[in-house]
């Protein structure tokens, strides 16, 4: 492996969002089938259970079917939420979201 | 004279527009030779020699020898640099968490 693909390796984005919304409230939007597809895609099969798998249908480009598959990580209602982020060909993105305060880690694997 | 990184060589070999058409050819195919590349291109079998020695030195492509030929395809991981360095800037995330923001104003005013 190059430095450069070990350096990729341990990148985060992280995006850091205050909401001034009660814990409940933004743990619904995060976690409501319907709510999520109004932010930010309509996932299908999707359930906050631990463990439970779901995708997102993107459109596909070259040789990806635009299938995102996700997993997720976490699930303490009203406290935190994460899943998995997996799309194209290579790289895992896990996505973090805590409520009340929301923060998206985007760590890369080359 | 600053190193080149990953990224700096997948943008100025993607930079060349025939070179782009090249790289671009070998993506839609599954396996190419330069012959193939340079039949109707409208540009030398060297000028094409030469771009595909930029592509590969870039990690773009690989190469698989056979016989007289050599076939060329696109390497998956060529455009790794790039589109991480575009997702440094999370642009997709806030434009989504725009959304989430005003999803909440709405339920909750």
């Amino acid at each position: 492996m190059t430095d450069a693909a070990m350096i990729l390796d341990t990148q985060d984005i992280v995006v850091e969002e205050v909401f001034p919304h009660a814990p409940e409230t933004i743990w619904k939007t995060l976690t409501t089938g319907d709510l999520i597809g109004r932010w930010l895609m309509k996932p299908t099969e999707f359930e906050p259970v631990k463990g439970r798998h779901f995708t997102f249908q993107t459109t596909p480009a070259g040789m990806w079917d635009g299938v995102i598959h996700c997993q997720v990580l976490e699930a303490t209602p009203n406290e935190r939420f994460a899943f998995a982020w997996k799309g194209g060909h290579e790289g895992k993105r896990r996505l973090r979201l805590t409520a009340g305060h929301c923060r998206h880690v985007h760590p890369f694997q080359g | 004279m600053m190193q080149m990184t990953a990224v700096d060589a997948v943008m100025r070999t993607l930079a060349d527009p025939t070179r782009r058409a090249v790289f671009e050819r070998i993506v839609k195919s599954e396996e190419i030779t330069v012959a193939e590349l340079t039949r109707g291109s409208g540009v030398t079998q060297s000028a094409i020699s030469q771009h595909l020695r930029s592509l590969k030195a870039a990690g773009l492509i690989a190469d698989r020898p056979e016989g007289r030929n050599v076939h060329y395809r696109a390497d998956p991981k060529g455009l790794a640099p790039l589109v991480d360095w575009m997702a440094l800037y999370g642009v997709f995330w806030r434009g989504r968490f725009s959304n989430l923001r005003t999803l909440l104003k709405e339920i909750d005013p």
